[in-house]
Order: C-alpha cells, then sequence, then structure tokens
C-alpha cells in the first residue's frame, strides 16, 4: 500500500482464524491505521489481495458489513440525542440481517446493561463522561453482533473499573467466537486481551506470535545489575539466561557484590527492542522483519 | 447493477429524521431560527400599506414571497451543505458509513428532514401572515396547493445542490466562501424581486439560476395577477418555472449521488481525525 511514492505497508501476510482476539502494536506511522481502514473497507489498497469474512472489503456488499462492527476513536456525533436512541437507530440498520441462529440487533437495554451505560439510557450524549462515551461507542460497534469486530484505542479515556469492564466484554465476545482485532499503544492490555499480538513497524509485519511467545522472547532477556562494594561501581550485564552469570559472580567475588538486582525485560523492553531492530535494520538494508519474527520464535 | 433498500433501512431513516426534527427544534438554539421569522412578520406588518412604484402592488408581498423562496434555498442548500461540512468532522457520515445502508438511510433521514427544515422556521410568519396580513397569502385553495407544490419542488430542486456544495467543500472557510457565493447570486438572481426593469444580458443571467425560477414561482402564486407587469415579459411564466426547476432538480439528482458516494468512499477514521486535528491547528 503506498500514498503517492511512499510505501506505507509493504508485505504484509497476515491470517485470522474465526473466534479470535488479536492486538496490532506499532509505533505511530508504521501502518496500524492504514491496515485497519484496509480491513473495514474503508480504504481501497494500492496492491494485494484482502480477504475479510470471505470477501474483498473495499467491494463488498451491505450484507458484509452487517457481520462487521466498527469502534473509531474519532466519532463525536449526535450530541443532542439520548443514548438509546442512537443506538436503536443503529441497530435498526441491522434487522434485515437477523437469522434464527444470530438475533439482530441486540437488545438496546442488554446491550446498555453489558457496556456498563444501563443508567445514562435516557441522558443526552453530550452530557456523557469520556469514558462512557467510549463505552457507547463500543456498544454501537456491538449492536449488529459483529463476527469481526474492529476496536481502535478502546480503552482511551477510561478509568480502571471501565478498562476492566471492555477487557471483560472482549473476553465474552471471544466466548462468543466473535474475531476481535483491537489497535492499542497499552502493552499490558494487549497481553491481557489478546490471544496473538502483532507488531508493525515501517510498514513491516515485524513480530507475530501469542503472549506466550512474547513471554518467551521475554525469558530469553533478562538484565543482572550489581554494585561493586568497594568502588561502587555499577555493572549491568544482559544475559538471556542471567544464572550461569550470577553463580560465576558470586564465586569469584565473594563479599565484593551488593545491591545486586536481577530483572526480567518487561513486554514493553521487548516491544521496544523489536521496533527499534527492525528501524535499524531498515536503514541497513537488511531483512529485519524476519530477523526479528525468528528472534520471537 | 441495483440493490433494493430493505424497509427496515427506511424505516430506521425514518426515525432518524423524527429524532433529528426533534431534538432540533425543542432545543433553545434550534427555536432561535424562528425569531428571523417573527422579525419578518413584523416588518410585513409595518410595511403593509406601502406599495412598490412600477405594478403597485403591496411592498409587504414582495417581501414575503422572496422570505418564502429565500427560506426554502437557504434549508435545502445551505442548511444540508453546512451540515454535510459538519458531520464530515464530526463523524457521523463516518458512522453510518460503518453500518449495512447506513449512508443510504443517513442521506434518506436528510430527504425527510429537509422539507422540515425549510418550512419550521418560516412557520411563525406563515400563521402571522395568515392572521394578519391575508393579503400576502393565496387567495385560494388553487393557490395553496399550488404553493405548497412549489414549495416541494424547490426543496427537492435546491436539496441536491446543497449535497454538490457539502460533498465538495471540505473545510468550513470553503463553504462559507460557496455560501457567500451563493448570498450573492440570491442578491442578484431576482428572489426578493423582478429583474425585469434590468438589463437584458443581467437578466439572461439572473435566469441562468434555479433561485430567480423559485423566486418567480412563489410570487406568481402570492403576488396579484397585476404585479406580473414587473417580471421578464411582462407575466410569470409558472409553468415555465416548474419545468425549469425540475430540470434543475433532474440534473442535481444525477450529480449529487456521484459526488455524495465519492466523498463516502473518502470517509475513514484518518479523514476525520485529520480534520479535527486542522480546526484545532486553524479553528476551521
Amino acid at each position: 500500500m503506498s500514498y503517492g511514492d511512499r510505501l506505507v505497508l509493504d508485505g504484509i501476510d497476515l491470517e485470522v482464524p474465526p473466534g479470535q482476539v488479536v492486538a496490532l502494536l506499532g509505533p505511530n506511522g508504521a501502518g496500524k491505521t492504514t491496515t485497519v481502514e484496509i480491513l473495514e473497507g474503508f480504504r481501497q489498497p494500492s496492491a494485494g489481495q484482502v480477504t475479510v469474512l470471505g470477501e474483498n472489503p473495499a467491494t463488498a456488499p451491505e450484507s458484509w458489513r452487517s457481520r462487521v462492527g466498527v469502534v473509531l476513536q474519532s466519532w463525536r456525533d449526535h450530541g443532542t440525542w439520548k443514548v438509546r436512541d442512537l443506538i436503536e437507530v443503529m441497530g435498526g440498520y441491522y434487522a434485515p440481517y437477523a437469522t434464527p441462529s444470530v438475533p439482530r440487533p441486540w437488545s438496546t437495554d442488554e446491550l446498555l446493561s453489558r457496556v456498563g451505560l444501563a443508567t445514562q439510557a435516557d441522558g443526552r450524549i453530550d452530557k456523557l463522561s469520556g469514558g462512557q462515551r467510549r463505552r457507547l461507542d463500543v456498544a454501537i460497534g456491538l449492536v449488529g453482533r459483529p463476527e469481526l469486530l474492529f476496536l481502535d484505542e478502546p480503552t482511551t479515556g477510561l478509568d480502571p473499573a471501565g478498562r476492566r469492564d471492555i477487557h471483560d466484554l472482549v473476553a465474552d465476545l471471544a466466548d462468543l467466537r466473535t474475531t476481535v482485532l483491537v489497535t492499542t499503544h497499552d502493552l499490558a492490555e494487549a497481553e491481557k486481551i489478546a490471544d496473538r499480538l502483532l507488531i508493525l513497524a515501517g510498514g513491516h509485519l515485524v513480530a507475530d506470535g501469542t503472549p506466550d511467545a512474547l513471554r518467551h522472547q521475554l525469558s530469553r532477556s533478562s538484565e543482572v545489575r550489581w554494585r561493586d562494594r568497594a568502588t561502587g561501581q555499577v555493572t549491568v550485564h544482559a544475559d538471556a539466561d542471567p544464572t550461569a552469570y550470577l553463580a560465576h559472580l558470586l564465586s569469584t567475588r565473594p563479599g565484593e557484590v551488593e545491591v545486586l538486582e536481577v530483572r526480567a525485560a518487561s513486554l514493553e523492553d521487548i516491544y521496544l527492542d523489536i521496533v527499534r531492530r527492525s528501524e535499524t535494520d531498515e536503514h541497513d538494508g537488511a531483512d529485519l522483519p524476519t530477523a526479528a519474527l525468528e528472534a520471537l520464535r | 447493477m441495483t440493490t433494493a433498500i430493505p424497509t427496515a433501512v427506511v424505516r430506521s431513516a425514518a426515525r432518524q429524521a423524527r429524532i433529528t426534527l426533534v431534538r432540533k427544534y425543542t432545543s433553545p438554539a434550534g427555536l432561535s431560527v424562528v425569531v428571523v421569522s417573527l422579525v419578518v412578520l413584523v416588518v410585513l406588518w409595518f410595511l403593509r400599506d406601502a406599495e412598490l412604484g412600477v405594478a403597485q402592488v403591496g411592498a409587504s408581498g414582495y417581501i414575503f414571497s422572496g422570505f418564502l423562496a429565500f427560506g426554502v434555498i437557504s434549508a435545502a442548500v445551505l442548511g444540508v451543505a453546512g451540515e454535510l461540512q459538519a458531520e464530515r468532522e464530526d463523524g457521523t457520515l463516518l458512522r453510518a458509513k460503518a453500518v449495512p445502508h447506513g449512508m443510504t438511510g443517513h442521506l434518506l433521514a436528510k430527504i425527510l428532514v429537509a422539507p422540515f427544515d425549510a418550512l419550521i422556521p418560516m412557520l411563525p410568519a406563515i400563521v402571522g401572515a395568515a392572521i394578519f396580513l391575508p393579503d400576502v397569502m393565496p387567495r385560494d385553495l388553487l393557490g395553496w396547493v399550488l404553493l405548497l407544490v412549489v414549495f416541494l419542488l424547490g426543496v427537492v430542486t435546491m436539496l441536491p445542490w446543497g449535497a454538490v456544495l457539502g460533498s465538495v467543500f471540505r473545510t468550513m472557510i470553503g463553504l462559507a466562501w460557496a455560501m457567500m457565493a451563493m448570498y450573492a447570486v440570491a442578491a442578484l438572481s431576482g428572489v426578493f424581486y423582478p429583474v425585469g426593469g434590468w438589463p437584458a444580458p443581467l437578466q439572461w443571467a439572473a435566469q441562468c439560476s434555479p433561485l430567480y425560477w423559485i423566486g418567480v414561482a412563489v410570487r406568481s402564486v402570492l403576488l396579484p395577477p397585476e404585479a406580473a407587469a414587473a417580471e421578464i415579459g411582462g407575466e410569470f411564466r409558472l409553468v415555465l418555472a416548474l419545468l425549469v426547476l425540475l430540470g434543475w432538480a433532474v440534473v442535481g439528482l444525477l450529480v449529487a449521488p456521484v459526488l455524495l458516494r465519492r466523498m463516502a468512499r473518502r470517509q475513514s477514521g484518518s479523514t476525520v481525525q485529520a480534520a479535527r486535528e486542522r480546526v484545532l491547528a486553524k479553528g476551521y
């Protein structure tokens, strides 16, 4: 995918099975938004093939749209409307696509209760707090009981209780075999709610694995920090397996080591490392994405 | 290939239109539009005995017909264009695009709302004039029917052009320039007064605008027959006016969907975000 001469997505190859919760991560400008907008059918790719729920999103019929839910960050609409009115009007568009097994739209009261807006049902939308507004966006994304839900930064502006509600909701959707694609900058959130993490950098998919795979990578990246009692000099040593280093250190320098700290790299460290390496390799002309993927596996 | 619109979509659009109207005209901001109508009514009252020289017709009749004609133009063109432009920035259009048949339903709701948006702000003046200034109102049932036809045809004619403006101009400042141009055309096209006394080139220029024909049509329904003397050719040409408006409506209905589809195609989260950031940075 390119804008003029600028290549923004290059060789993204991705397949997501039904019912999987996938988190798409990446620095600003990595191509996340473009990727998601292509998958949502809001943007036409300049090359390549895209199939979502069996259709090309850019040319898919309206029945396809009824199977997809979209929650964006940028909505500030219908401020003077009541919460219930907006959900019911939006839900009405899904009614022709109800099936015996999938009743559409979702009952308004049940949906409002699920997203924690039951008490605001008859309130004006422009009177909602930022977090409540976010819940409303999620409710509208869900009103057609989508098979695939796109969630863009779903917990931005939410308090911890609100975040937990949304996380629980995503877990419920996964139980209902709804496929969810979440874009987020919150690595802890991604790790918590996603079955699979994708990291985009520089238009490439530089990591694709389960949180377990990332944790495996994490276990290979630990940091040992200690201070020399005599000189006060601090030494930092990074090691995939710090056990041998620690054994050697303590046996060869008895009584010299103080303030010893062993710290496992966080998911954030891994993420930053992958992104940094991909950017460096890009400048060096090496095949960074592959290298990064290998590192994860 | 044509795609049938499910009745549920029509129902949703009707419901959207009803809620839009109720929310709009039960709010202080929405009700404020009737103030203009009341001012016009007061002006009509004070000018009730004044006459325009050439045709010896009451000035209040010209003011009232110009007010009604411009009310239709204002609601159907400027109102719709402004709404579409705002809806691109607040995400309303994107919201509609994200649901099945949502954009169709949204535009259908706009079509349903437009006649009421044109009528409601003028209602106090119409009711007031019917009570206090019956001379400026239609004199018989046929007159009322013709007024209704002209009103609806005016809305149908101008609505697509409002959609065209709203589709083409992406920023508030661009749209503001378009609106200024529209006001200038309205002022020069004989919406508010007959242009029969103007030089021939200006008369032809005025007749190129649908605004002129809305003005003529309204005047022909509301003013007495002797007022036709001030019109081009010394007659009202109501049938020709209706045909010309119909022609403009057909052209508008052919052009507007193309531009609306293009506008809808370009709607995405990033375009809405970019518009918001532009407004925050530049103020428009």
